[in-house]
């Protein structure tokens, strides 16, 4: 290898020489990226020399050397010969080097066979060299060995040098624009909006936020002042606040609302001078970050803190370690500590004695992120007080989600509480007393299904003392043999102390008394045999008894209970005992009720059969009345009347009237009997239905039976319309009959007049007999309907007194009535009797 | 006490034409008149109204039920032809009820259809009943006085064969 001196330049070498680098130098200013300069490079060293082939070398980051532009070069030699190198990367004072013949150079050994293949036989190296040393380097190839010019290694070495300094320069555009880029897109991306004006208040740069914001092109705005853009107001106070920045050379924050479409945002916007590198002012940036939402987000923690500190519970927050690190007003009036006092302290200070173990409990929830809700328990006030509150507890997390400690909401529950347990006491002595009524229903019924008093004491007793869960239940009642106990031997005696009233009725149906033990009571104590109770020599320490007592206020009994171990029995017990006593009270007199209305209707039974044997007896009697009484009567009858008519005449004085008393007994007896008989006829009811009958023609038979003794007597007997009545025919009769025939026997000395009527109201059909006659007085007026009753003397009125029996028997068969209406002495009577007009 | 006046009232004659009913009648022997009562006084009441009925009959007279039936039994055994021309029969009679008799005389083989004249001093209806229902012609009821009792006689004299012509 040769160093080659500058040849001089001859006059048409010149000419082109200066044309290629003139060429190069125009093809350099308009390369827009270097790899126009290494092209224009190119193009130039083969104008400029003789070589055929040229190549560009240039350093990478790495100090490879690499191929970036090049004529006739194949892919394999560039990849040989790439990273291979002359002079290292930096190296300084570098001079060209010029290989006429590569087989000749000791130093190409290496690389012959690629140079021998890509044909190269002469090379030439020209360093790019910077302040900097070498940075790369171009190459000239010859196919044959070529001693290079002076010239043409001078034009080459100039060519260097422009490529040197256009790729330093391009390099340094490339760079700055990349830096610009890189300002813009850090700028487009920020949320904040970013503005950059001159000195004259022209925009330099704006960001694309500030585009969004203002609604305006960056290419719209680049180089206009605010005032082109914005109303003269808002352009103005911008401007002067850019002055101030300006003025006073210092950064500048201010908030300022702006009127958006969502509504009014603020934004706190920051201005800062900016300055050239020589230190003068160049312009001012303003940065304007919205800040709306943390405002927002400011008012709601303002009020969130206004709603912990007004809140009745306390709201506590606590670190991972226990410690209070906020306590509200709430915390101040539950537990009397002031924030002041509590803050920084181990929230333990509210624990009582007996639950220090709760909150190390509550913590290690809270630091494995649970919450603990409406935990109710008991803290210490700082007056020493222990109230009981209801608690939640959740973890507070920063924004990463880490558990930072814990808020407490705290609330004073003691009254709350208090009244629960009211309520809670009240719901369950409610619940008692439904469930002693539904008892007492239960024993109810069964009570009153039982009539029978015996057993009744029984269910009583044993019912009760289930119910009282009594050992032993007995039940004293006043009938001196009846006895229900249950759980007690027959044997045990009665006594005392009984459930007594305290004296007057009222009382005596409460006459409750209950001992917590009685073997405590003085009484019993003082006087054992004598206060002996009713359960006796049983273990009876428990004692309760209650009175049973009538409606009436008669005491019926005594209800005693008992039970081995003391303090069985309580109010509630007494309130069961006192209604089952009332329940058996109604019970018992329901039960004496039925037993009175069984006795009574056994009475009645026995009337009944009495009645019915009675009317046996009179029919009995009225057979032999028939038969036997009348035989011999109407023998004697007749044996008289043989006797009178064989040898009545020969009879002297008293015989004569002796034989004609006998005759006259006989016939009077005769017709006494005959009566008799016509009474237990009427007595008999008569067959069937009573059919509907015309009382008026019934009369008018009556009237024709009566004939003889009406004519005899010269009697009227008149009659209003008289209606048809349910009745039987025959008895209506025998009551005309009988009541006219009265009518006309007990006659004064004129004719007799009778008067038949008839008056129906309310179902009712009530007949009169009414005369002229000798009348009644009416102290007789019951007396007349008896049997066999008579208020005048045989001789002065015949009969036998049966007539007004027989008709009282008959109208008492239809449920009817009959009486002396009217009775005047000497006055006339009426007879009234009454019949339903409906059969019955 | 032939001299003795009749103790009778005057009585109506009995009919005159009257046709016999008796089976008895072609035996020439006088009829059988079977009277069962125990009362003295009525069987000489009953006994004189027959008399004065201008039959000629026999009277028989049962103290009681047994003797009436014993009576008619007689009749089958002697194999008598003559059946009673007319039983009068007391129903109250001892040993053997005039109810009964009358039955039995009924369901008898023989003389069942005897005429029954009950004369009794029973008003009851159920024995007024049970007399019809065995087929007893009249029920005369005994009445107390004397001339009530000769009405007896009508009744029989519907019963009895007209008197023989003696006195025609």
């Amino acid at each position: 290898m040769s160093v080659v001196a500058h040849p001089g330049w001859t006059g048409e070498t010149e000419v082109r020489r200066l044309r290629t680098l003139y060429q190069l130098l125009a093809t350099l200013t308009q390369a827009k990226n270097l790899e126009d300069v290494y092209e224009a490079a190119i193009t130039s060293l083969l104008n400029a020399t003789t070589a055929e082939r040229a190549a560009i070398l240039i350093f990478d980051e790495d100090g490879v050397v690499r191929f970036q532009a090049w004529r006739g070069l194949s892919a394999e030699y560039r990849q040989a010969m790439t990273g291979h190198t002359p002079w290292p990367k930096g190296t300084r004072d570098a001079t060209p080097i010029v290989v006429p013949d590569v087989l000749l150079d000791e130093s190409l050994m290496p690389y012959r066979q690629v140079l021998s293949r890509e044909g190269i036989r002469a090379l030439v190296f020209i360093p790019l060299t910077l302040e900097t040393g070498v940075f790369g380097r171009l190459m000239l190839y010859y196919p044959e060995p070529h001693e290079c010019s002076a010239d043409e290694c001078a034009l080459a070495q100039a060519i260097a040098t422009h490529v040197s300094m256009a790729t330093d320069r391009k390099r340094a555009e490339l760079a700055c624009t990349q830096s610009e880029q890189r300002l813009q897109a850090i700028m487009d991306n920020s949320a904040t909006v970013i503005s950059v004006k001159d000195l004259q208040g022209r925009h330099v740069l704006v960001n694309h936020r500030y585009e969004e914001l203002f609604q305006i092109k960056k290419a719209d705005i680049i180089g206009r002042t605010d005032h082109d853009v914005f109303p003269p107001d808002v352009a103005e106070r911008i401007r002067n606040s850019d002055q101030r920045v300006l003025d006073s050379g210092a950064p500048l924050a201010i908030e300022e609302d702006l009127a958006h479409e969502d509504g009014i945002h603020t934004y706190i916007s920051v201005k800062f001078p900016l300055q050239g590198p020589d230190g003068r002012l160049t312009g001012v940036c303003g940065i304007a970050t919205d800040i709306t939402d943390r405002k927002k987000l400011e008012t709601v923690s303002q009020h969130l803190a206004a709603i912990v500190e007004s809140s009745d519970d306390a709201i506590i927050s606590k670190d991972l370690s226990g410690n209070i690190t906020s306590w509200n007003k709430g915390a101040e009036r539950i537990f009397g500590y002031t924030a002041d006092e509590v803050i920084g302290k181990p929230i333990s200070m509210l624990a009582v004695a007996d639950r220090v173990n709760e909150m190390p409990e509550i913590l290690s929830q809270i630091k494995r992120g649970l919450r603990v809700d409406h935990y109710e328990t008991l803290r210490r006030t700082k007056d020493g007080r222990t109230i009981q509150v209801a608690l939640t507890v959740s973890p507070v997390r920063d924004a990463s989600g880490q558990i930072l400690g814990a808020s407490k909401i705290a609330r004073d529950v003691t009254d709350r509480k208090m009244a629960e347990q009211e309520r809670a006491s009240l719901l369950s002595r409610e619940q008692e007393a439904r469930r002693t009524a539904e008892l007492l229903n239960r024993i109810s019924s069964r009570l009153v299904a039982e009539l029978e008093l015996e057993k009744l004491v029984h269910v009583v007793t044993e019912t009760a003392a289930a119910l009282v869960g009594a050992e032993f239940g007995a039940f004293l009642h006043n009938a001196a043999n009846e006895k229900g106990a249950s759980g007690v031997p027959r044997e045990a005696p009665p006594g005392l102390p009984m459930p007594r009233s305290t004296g007057d009725l009222e009382t005596a149906v409460r006459g409750v008394v209950r001992f917590h033990d009685i073997t405590q009571e003085s009484r019993y104590r003082e006087n054992p045999p004598s206060y002996e109770t009713p359960m006796g020599r049983l273990p009876v320490r428990s004692y309760l008894g209650v009175s049973v007592v009538s409606r009436s206020g008669e005491i019926l009994g005594e209800l005693f209970f008992g039970h081995s171990i003391p303090g069985k029995f309580t109010e509630f017990h007494e309130a069961i005992i006192t209604g089952i006593a009332a329940q058996a009270a109604t019970a018992m007199d329901n039960a004496r009720l039925f037993e009175q209305s069984q006795w009574a209707q056994a009475e009645l039974r026995r009337s009944n059969e009495e009645l019915k044997r009675a009317n046996q007896d009179l029919e009995t009697f009225a057979y032999s009345a028939s038969h036997d009484l009348q035989e011999p009567l109407r023998t004697i009858a007749i044996a008289a009347q043989l006797l009178d008519q064989s040898c009545g005449k020969q009879l002297e004085n008293e015989d004569t009237a002796f034989l004609k008393s006998i005759l006259n007994a006989s016939n009077r007896m005769t017709a006494l009997i005959q009566d008799l008989l016509a009474y237990t006829k009427a007595t008999k009811y008569a067959e069937g239905p009573p059919p509907s009958v015309d009382a008026g023609k019934v009369l008018t038979g009556v009237l024709e039976y009566l004939k003889g003794s009406i004519e005899e007597t010269g009697a009227t007997v008149t009659s209003a319309q008289l209606p048809a009545i349910h009745i039987h025919e025959s008895r209506l009769a025998q009551l005309f009959q009988n009541l006219i025939s009265n009518a006309i026997k007990y006659r004064r000395k004129e004719a007799p007049s009778v008067h038949v009527s008839a008056n129906e109201q309310d179902g009712w059909c009530v007949f009169s007999v009414s005369d002229n006659g000798i009348g009644i007085d009416p102290q007789y007026a019951e007396q007349i309907f008896g049997l066999f009753q008579r208020l005048h003397g045989r001789d002065q009125y015949p009969g036998s007194g049966i007539g007004l029996a027989i008709c009282q028997r008959i109208v008492e068969q239809y449920g009817g009535r009959i009486w002396l209406e009217r009775s005047v002495r000497d006055g006339g009577s009426t007879f009234s009797f009454s019949i339903p007009t409906r059969a019955r | 006490m032939e001299d003795r006046p009749s103790p009778f009232p005057s009585l109506p004659e009995p009919g005159s034409a009257q046709q016999p009913a008796s089976e008895s009648l072609d035996t020439g022997e006088p009829p059988i008149v079977l009277l069962v009562e125990d009362n003295e006084t009525d069987i000489f009441v009953i006994r004189e109204i027959l008399s004065r009925s201008g039959t000629h009959f026999h009277l028989r007279v049962a103290r009681d039920g047994q003797e009436a039936l014993s009576f008619l039994q007689e009749t089958i055994d002697n194999d008598r032809p003559s059946c009673p021309a007319l039983v009068i029969l007391d129903l109250n009679v001892p040993k053997v009820g005039g109810i009964e008799v009358l039955r039995r005389l009924r369901s008898g083989a023989r003389c069942n259809r005897a005429p029954v004249v009950v004369v009794t001093s029973s008003d009851s209806q159920s024995d007024r009943d049970a007399v019809r229902n065995l087929g007893a012609e009249t029920y005369f009821r005994k009445p107390t006085d004397l001339v009530a009792y000769m009405e007896l006689a009508q009744v029989i004299a519907k019963i009895l064969p007209p008197p023989r012509q003696e006195g025609a």
